[in-house]
């Protein structure tokens, strides 16, 4: 597989159809994977993919890079790069996606397989002008969402609310989360706006409901569960969870999978006249 | 009265129908909960998240949303927009032990000053039933 990804690499540049590589080498000093940029067909032979290629590179993407980027592109991270060309971050001629067959990556905490690619339905990237690897053998999950999910769907209110707030507790604030995720590409967040403040930088349980809050919903129907959220949080937190409970609903009500789809739109950016009712109350709703 | 808690409660209305049914409701005699607190916005497409997360935050122990009848938005699809967003966030604050009882959304046109009273009253009913339950997002910090 590194043979192959380093051979087509060496292609593109060849034959110019990128300018850059965003790819995982492992670190010759360190032995740990890192994401690497490379400019040159030369320095194709320091790439690799395996289990333990966890980032996800599409968050790495600008604008004002030297095009066309090639990305080497796991499922969720074809997911997200998908979404972010949608919301117009940067033209689909910018990047020259580079499917690899995964399968699976591991947490980085614990060694095995993690838990987002557990319940993984798409391993391999929409977006690919380039395959690498054998995508009939890239798995099946063997868990779903849902499964992850009914732990909260079990709870009342009350234990909800103490379950968050314990889960939320060791939040600093430092957002790396923010930093980490690919599709929390807004101009100006809205934690760094300060007149009027709609989020205490102070961290303390009603601020940190109200950070976690406003993250879940501008994830609603955009979050493709690449998990790097938990994985850059420096406290453990699985704040990723109550992404994955929206994400249900969001499922369910919409009918829509972010990423999927090329050019598909979030769901917030249009209506149906349709749209039932329901959603908003009655008392068959729970 | 008995010693159940008086809740609060923050109403976001629509500044084209919802708040003129309010005013009909008003120059009408007609009963109005003294609980509710409205704040006028220009659509309820205008509602922000936020909006909803900071009235709860600040000690509200319901929060009403109203506004144009689909297809009557004054900037045309507004209530559209406002009716999917909307849905999110209440399954949202759900999910984190808000009780659905603390959130109203509900549309009401500028002729409908009986509903407006049947519609709030009826709320404030349902928000005093759980108003004694703490709220998750309620600061209960000492402000510094």
């Amino acid at each position: 597989m590194n043979q192959a990804l380093r051979d087509e690499v060496r292609k593109l540049f060849e034959t110019e159809k990128v300018k850059s590589v965003l790819g995982y080498r492992q670190h010759p000093l360190t032995g740990e994977v890192t994401p690497v940029i490379i400019k040159s067909a030369d320095e194709a032979d320091q790439l690799i993919f395996d289990k333990r290629c966890v980032y996800n590179l599409s968050r790495a993407v600008l604008a004002d890079m030297d095009g066309p980027v090639g990305v080497v592109l796991k499922g969720c991270d074809g997911r997200a790069l998908n979404m972010r060309i949608t919301e117009n971050d940067f033209p689909r001629e910018h990047v020259v996606g580079i499917a690899v067959a995964c399968q699976g990556v591991v947490d980085t905490a614990t060694d095995d397989l993690s838990e987002r690619c557990q319940r993984c339905h798409m391993r391999m990237s929409p977006i690919a002008d380039v395959t690498i690897g054998d995508e009939s053998a890239v798995g099946k999950p063997t868990k779903t969402r849902a499964e992850f999910v009914d732990e909260i769907r079990a709870m009342n209110p009350k234990q909800r609310a103490t379950f968050w707030k314990d889960t939320f507790a060791p939040c600093t604030h430092c957002y790396a989360c923010r930093q980490a995720c690919p599709l929390c590409n807004c101009k100006v967040c809205i934690t760094d706006k300060n007149n009027p403040q709609w989020i205490e930088t102070s961290p303390k349980p009603s601020s940190n409901m109200m950070w976690h809050l406003i993250r879940a919903f501008h994830h609603a129907g955009r979050c493709v569960d690449c998990g790097e959220c938990e994985r850059a949080c420096p406290e453990g937190i699985k704040m990723h969870l109550l992404d994955l409970c929206i994400a249900e609903d969001v499922e369910e009500m919409f009918g829509f999978v972010t990423g999927v789809e090329d050019g598909a739109q979030w769901q917030f950016l249009l209506y149906d006249p349709n749209d039932p009712d329901s959603w908003l109350g009655g008392p068959e709703r729970g | 009265m008995s010693d159940t808690k008086e809740p609060r409660i923050v109403g976001f209305l629509c500044t084209w129908c919802s708040y003129t049914g309010a005013d009909l409701a008003g120059t009408s005699r007609m009963p109005v909960p003294s609980n509710l607190r409205i704040i006028r916005v220009p659509c309820s497409g205008r509602i922000d998240p936020l909006f909803i997360f900071k009235a709860f935050q600040e000690g509200a122990d319901g929060v009403m949303v109203s506004g144009c009848h689909p297809g009557d938005c004054h900037y045309i699809s507004g209530n559209l927009f406002a009716k999917r967003k909307l849905a999110v966030i209440k399954r949202l604050l759900e999910w984190v032990g808000i009780e659905p009882e603390r959130l109203h959304f509900t549309w009401i046109s500028a002729s409908e000053g009986a509903q407006y009273s049947e519609e709030t009253s009826k709320f404030a009913d349902q928000v005093r039933s759980v108003a004694d339950l703490p709220n998750p997002l309620a600061r209960t910090e000492v402000m510094s």
